[in-house]
């Protein structure tokens, strides 16, 4: 480390020919619209600025023009990858608000999605990652098993990426048949191609130099840049919000929170191939758990009725009619509800004033963090070990802007 | 635990005016001089190392109670998190809206962003910080978005050195206000 600092030093002070060099935000390993100013001394990164902003969509100033139950289909785009777990901070901060219990087997369901969508994350990440060091067969491993996780969710909800499948108290629907033999048949092929991607990269000598020592993010400076998830986890500390702070019933749930102590890019792979295994024996153990019984609560004042009462009922008549133009109103106060997404802390400030549309909404973004300390750890690499450094944080720029 | 200690400790300080209980959350009210002593105050003493979230909530000139702000506040939020525990704490000062506030980048290098972003879309300010600048809009952006009083636009996309006069929404209903920003 001193050694690249001396480098840098020197370069800097001998004022040689310093590049400035734009990295993005167009471009394709930049995982989006991120922007990187590099200065380069030859091959050497002398300082490294992020600079984000190009996919600002104002969906937190959306948020405050809409009833509480149009935020979902706005957050679902947040982070588009995981579009579930932001359902989920959604629901749970103005459940928690409106003193909600949901329906057991929601909860389940909630859970075996959520775990879904965090193995198919991983194996998006895993494919590009392994992409921009020209593997491109395993890229195609991943996207083939990405697409299962996706038909699973076109089957459920009727989209693929984003499934808003969730509601205030529930969910929208309850599962499709296919999706119990569906969901085992690819928990069944998944371990198979785990193994093959395990074997194809983790002792690989062009992996193992390229991720090594790359981008190290300790302990100590993740806690001053505030990264959560993998990244946390890859320095070492078994910080997971499935544990420290369980929802839907997490705590009933026996899985380990995989850990690795060197913080640099290899240690995050590991990490994250580590927690695809996880996430198969949670949906494994969800799988069992699962009995009939309704999947939202039967509350007028907080769902809507089901359709066929409409035909009988003027009074469910009444109760959709007020719930589809006014909503609900929550009472007035503040809540904070984390949720682990694929890629840290993902936390949900909500304001509510009483009415029926939220005063504010602020998402706690894991990648915005993580984007932020991009700065630090990419001092001294090599312009081809930035891609690297980038790959390794996982950002989702829909989630950094926002 | 440590956060009721932590509370009761603060509070005993003089750092803070009012403690809020909401759902099992903690809240500590402080006035904006005393808000970065309590902040360093906890960081220092119960371990409260990881500044989770800084954020902002802004409020009209009726949103609050009018006696003790008048012309509406924007209440800056701090989200500390103990580690070792896990324990939380909220920390919230009322400012003035566009008013200042001590920066506390020195305590947590990674506040950097997050009080750009507040400056960016409430147009707080904060002194000591190495680089107040817009982060998620443009640069030559006008106004605040995320402040209240802000309309919704039917603008389409912003491009730099392009700004025009933005034209309240006819579709999104909202705080219609033709003051300029």
């Amino acid at each position: 480390m001193s050694k690249t600092s001396d480098l840098i030093n020197t370069s800097l002070r001998e004022d040689k020919d310093i590049m400035e060099l734009h990295l993005g935000p167009q471009h394709p390993s930049t995982h989006g619209v991120l922007c990187i100013k590099l200065k380069l001394d030859g091959e050497l990164v002398l300082d490294a600025e992020p600079v984000i902003g190009y996919l600002h969509t104002g969906i937190e100033k959306e948020c405050e023009t809409r009833t509480y139950h149009q935020v979902f289909t706005l957050v679902d785009r947040l982070d588009y990858l995981s579009g579930p777990a932001e359902e989920q901070g959604w629901a749970a901060a103005v459940e928690k608000l409106m003193d909600i219990k949901i329906p057991e087997r929601a909860e389940v369901i909630r859970l075996i999605m959520l775990e879904l969508a965090r193995l198919g994350s991983h194996l998006l990440w895993l494919g590009t990652s392994a992409l921009e060091l020209n593997m491109s067969s395993i890229y195609m491993y991943c996207f083939a098993e990405r697409e299962k996780i996706l038909d699973i969710f076109e089957g459920v909800s009727g989209a693929r990426m984003f499934p808003t499948y969730w509601r205030i108290g529930g969910l929208s629907r309850d599962l499709n048949d296919e999706f119990i033999p569906q969901t085992k048949d690819f928990l069944k092929n998944f371990p198979s191609i785990w193994k093959d991607l395990n074997n194809l990269l983790t002792h690989n000598y062009v992996w193992c130099e390229r991720l090594k020592g790359i981008g190290v993010i300790d302990e100590k400076m993740c806690y001053e840049y505030m990264c959560t998830g993998p990244i946390l986890r890859g320095a070492g500390v078994p910080y997971d919000i499935r544990k420290a702070y369980p929802y839907l019933g997490y705590e009933n749930y026996s899985f380990n929170v995989p850990t690795h102590p060197d913080g640099d890019a290899y240690a995050r792979y590991l990490v994250r191939l580590e927690e695809m295994n996880e996430s198969v024996s949670l949906i494994y153990q969800a799988l069992d758990k699962l009995k009939p019984g309704p999947v939202i609560v039967n509350d007028r004042k907080v769902t809507m009725p089901p359709r066929a009462e409409l035909a009988v009922s003027m009074e469910a008549v009444i109760h959709q009619f007020k719930f589809v133009s006014e909503g609900i109103s929550p009472i007035p106060g503040e809540v904070y509800i984390p949720v682990e997404s694929a890629r840290g802390e993902l936390g949900y400030y909500v304001v509510s004033n009483g009415s029926n549309k939220p005063h504010r909404v602020r998402v706690r973004s894991p990648s915005f963090a993580s984007v932020q300390v991009l700065k630090e750890c990419m001092r001294g690499l090599l312009l081809s070990d930035v891609v690297v450094a980038i790959a390794s944080v996982d950002p989702i720029l829909g989630d950094v802007d926002r | 635990m440590n956060t009721q200690n932590a509370t009761k400790e603060a509070v005993d300080k003089g750092y803070v005016s009012e403690v809020v209980e909401f759902l099992d959350e903690t809240t500590l009210v402080c006035i904006t001089e005393n808000v970065k002593h309590a902040l360093e105050f906890l960081k220092k003493n119960f371990g409260f190392k990881v500044l989770m979230d800084l954020t902002a909530v802004d409020y009209l000139k009726n949103d609050l109670d009018p006696k003790v702000f008048p012309e509406g506040a924007t209440k800056v939020v701090y989200l500390l998190h103990n580690p070792s525990d896990m324990s939380r704490i909220r920390v919230v000062t009322y400012a003035d809206r566009g008013g200042k506030l001590f920066s506390v980048v020195d305590l947590w290098p990674g506040a950097n962003w997050y009080e750009r972003e507040v400056y960016d879309l409430y147009g707080i300010h904060f002194q000591n910080h190495p680089n107040l600048t817009r982060i998620l809009m443009p640069d030559d952006w006008q106004g605040h978005p995320l402040r209240r009083d802000y309309c919704l636009t039917e603008e389409s996309v912003e491009f730099k050195n392009g700004v025009f006069p933005k034209v309240p929404s006819e579709i999104i209903p909202y705080v219609k206000d033709k003051r300029s920003y």
